[in-house]
């Protein structure tokens, strides 16, 4: 027997390394949602403001300018076109605060309540779900055009959330909307991202966009394992990934598929022009925050 | 088709882009005319002004056409007949004609009424206590001849 002076290094198994690459992903994009939250927390706002300065404008058949608003609609729209919806997964504050929530809430469900899965809504009522966004967008695209958006003040969550971002209180005539945010508090308790999912105006518009398929993540099929959900199971959006989720606009980019799944099938064609998709995700950050500074979306410069 | 989903997404959003090339057209036609109207509106306006300021300037103009106008009213004693003239459509002058019904005494006490009725530029004056007669001769007189000055 040949005596072993150095220690063999038991090599780590994939499934560890796997593992610890979701876990730095997952600090990176956690990481990522604060710098955004704190220096564009307003971004959703103004995005949202271009879609209703067009129908507004549109409602008096005036002329269409390309103002800030407008600018900032065309800023996101066409950087989701390129990058899919990597604003909602990584940079929108109120996305960031449901994924929040419903950490927190996984959390005390676990360590309090003792329970081994968090709760979460029945899969098959979730594509239904995801339909009302885009009755709450032509709701309030019809409310805009029709220029009644006054009979709407103090009813949006999203207005009384920009007051805390703003370090403020919101006034009084605020309480309907303070009473949604509420109830969407708890519904971001009990369902992963279910602001972005069944409410956002917003994401609906990104959601209906030719979102670029080289964007988009890709899945090698054949090379799936057999009985593996994986996927399927981690996307905090329902995306049945074994059929086409993929070319499903409800995808947030997020990458957490592409992180579990064990055969690497899941990619961004466009991730392969970079080493690995951490450099993909820090690269579409870098051009967003670029992008967001020049739209005068930062609050600090 | 792999892409169909890609491609059925693209032609709604150039369908609707296409949309806003004969909105923004009817809108800027929209606001042209707009425009027109407006500058209309504002010529009008500005006749208006014109037409205002001038009728404005009519009110303020004199009630007296220039010239030399005699009146005559009856005094204390008799009648008294004075001379008004009217220059750049003010009272410039009140020349006593015939006083001779009236006292001499009585006639210094009422001269100060010629110097009232030049300041105020009318007959408003107060008759001269213990020369009423006279003072009402002096004052219809000239009243008389004003009344002669009116356009």
């Amino acid at each position: 027997m040949v005596q072993q002076n150095e220690q063999v290094k038991k090599p780590v198994p994939a499934s560890v390394k796997r593992k610890t690459a979701n876990r730095n992903k997952a600090l990176m994009r956690a990481a990522l949602q604060v710098l955004f939250f704190v220096t564009m927390p307003g971004a959703f706002v103004a995005g949202f403001n271009g879609i209703k300065y067009i129908f507004r404008t549109m409602g008096t058949g005036s002329v269409l300018e390309i103002n800030s608003f407008a600018m900032v609609l065309i800023g996101l729209g066409g950087f989701t076109l390129l990058f899919g919806r990597f604003f909602c997964g990584y940079v929108c504050s109120f996305g960031a605060l449901g994924d929040l929530v419903y950490w927190l809430s996984g959390l005390f469900q676990k360590k309090v309540l003792k329970k081994r899965k968090q709760f979460s809504l029945p899969k098959q009522a979730l594509p239904v779900l995801q339909k009302l966004k885009y009755l709450n967008l032509a709701f309030i695209v019809l409310m805009t055009a029709a220029g009644r958006m006054e009979s709407l003040h103090g009813t949006s969550p999203w207005d009384v959330f920009s007051r805390f971002t703003a370090l403020k209180l919101p006034t009084a005539d605020y309480l309907p909307g303070i009473i949604c945010l509420i109830l969407i508090l708890i519904g971001m308790a009990v369902q992963s991202r279910f602001f972005c999912q069944f409410l956002c105006p917003l994401g609906a518009f990104f959601a209906v966009l030719p979102i670029l398929p080289f964007a988009m993540l890709h899945r090698d099929a054949p090379n799936c394992l057999k009985g593996c959900s994986a996927c399927k199971n981690t996307c905090p959006v329902g995306l049945k990934l074994e059929t086409d989720g993929f070319r499903n606009g409800e995808c947030i980019s997020c990458g957490k598929c592409a992180g579990v799944c064990p055969k690497n099938n899941l990619q961004y064609p466009a991730a392969t022009l970079f080493k690995n998709d951490i450099i993909y995700v820090l690269f579409r950050a870098a051009v967003f925050f670029g992008l967001g500074v020049w739209l005068g979306l930062c609050r600090f410069f | 088709m792999k892409y169909r989903n890609f491609i059925t997404k693209v032609l709604c959003f150039l369908l609707v882009f296409a949309a806003f090339v004969p909105y923004q057209a009817k809108a800027a036609r929209k606001a042209e005319e707009e425009a027109e109207n407006a500058a209309k509106i504002a010529e009008v306006e500005a006749a208006n002004r014109e037409v205002r300021k001038q009728m404005a300037e009519a009110e303020n103009a004199s009630p007296y056409t220039d010239g030399v106008y005699e009146g005559t009213a009856e005094g204390f004693g008799g009648p008294v007949s004075v001379e008004v003239t009217i220059d750049g459509g003010d009272i410039t002058e009140i020349r006593l004609l015939d006083v001779s019904g009236e006292d001499p005494a009585y006639l210094m006490q009422v001269e100060s009424l010629l110097d009232q009725m030049l300041q105020t530029q009318g007959v408003d004056v107060d008759t001269i206590s213990g020369a009423t007669f006279t003072s009402k001769g002096l004052i219809h007189a000239v009243t008389e001849a004003l009344r002669k000055a009116r356009r």
